[in-house]
């Protein structure tokens, strides 16, 4: 969500960019576009077609999403001269290589969580992917950690995100996890990485830059 | 009447072609960022 809000800010500057100089927003063709629907349509089954996301195990999740980030790496240099790009391909190879160090998830510490559930409304719950630990775990399930204690579920994909569990003193490459969350009042609830943000720059960067007066194609 | 209608044609036929490239840009940018980017929502985490 907070990734298409970037897409759609950058789309609305650079239509106000072109509507100010009097112009229409340019037409860019992006090559290798197919790589990037087949790089994309695994990932939505396993994360988040509710039919397919549950039934899918978290080491063909892992899976799944690096052999497919694997491929928004190629589709990312095909473009790379392309504005924005730059960017959005290194945002990309930041989380790919956090993943890729993690086992094939992105990791999020314990604090991270916490942090997380400061401004969320309810209950802290979490709903864990076939943990057999958790009585009440499940496709149907939710559990909450024992005294809202997150270290119990260490190693844990959460739920069917592209997230695993971690204290920082197991996670590899800290500084490129999930790490950042909006302050409290914010009500947007995510936590993204700093590959996040450059993708968000980039996506930015690529639509305002379509209100250009000269041509970037 | 006649070079009207066809001027009239071909421009309209570039601004369709203008508009469903901009629509295939920014849908493909869309797949892009959704694949590359691992926002952790807390929405997610319940699921």
């Amino acid at each position: 969500m907070v990734l298409i809000v970037a897409v759609l800010a950058g789309l609305i500057a650079g239509w106000v960019r072109a509507w100010l100089a009097g112009r229409s927003l340019q037409a860019l063709t992006l090559r290798w576009v197919p790589l990037a629907l087949l790089a994309y349509l695994p990932q939505y089954l396993a994360f988040g077609f509710p039919l397919t996301r549950r039934s899918i195990s978290d080491n063909s999740a892992a899976g799944i999403l690096v052999s497919s980030q694997v491929l928004l790496l190629g589709f990312a240099w095909a473009n790379r001269r392309r504005p924005g790009f730059w960017l959005l391909g290194l945002g990309l190879l930041l989380n790919f290589t956090a993943i890729l160090a993690n086992g094939g998830l992105m990791p999020i510490s314990p604090e991270t969580i916490s942090r997380l559930a400061e401004g969320a409304p309810g209950s802290v719950a979490l709903s864990l992917a076939g943990t057999p630990s958790a009585p009440d775990a499940g496709r149907a399930g939710k559990v909450t950690p024992p005294g809202n204690d997150w270290a119990t579920l260490h190693g844990e994909r959460l739920g069917s995100s592209k997230d695993v569990l971690l204290p920082l003193d197991e996670m590899r490459l800290p500084l490129l996890a999930d790490r950042f969350v909006f302050p409290a009042w914010v009500p947007v609830r995510v936590a993204f990485s700093l590959g996040d943000m450059l993708i968000a720059a980039g996506a930015f960067w690529l639509l305002f830059a379509l209100g250009a007066r000269e041509s970037i194609a | 009447m006649e070079r009207s209608l066809n001027n009239l044609t071909c421009a309209l036929s570039k601004v369709d072609r203008r508009h469903i490239q901009l629509i295939l840009t920014v849908g493909t940018l869309i797949l892009f960022v959704l694949g590359a980017g691992a926002p952790g929502s807390f929405g997610d985490f319940g699921n």
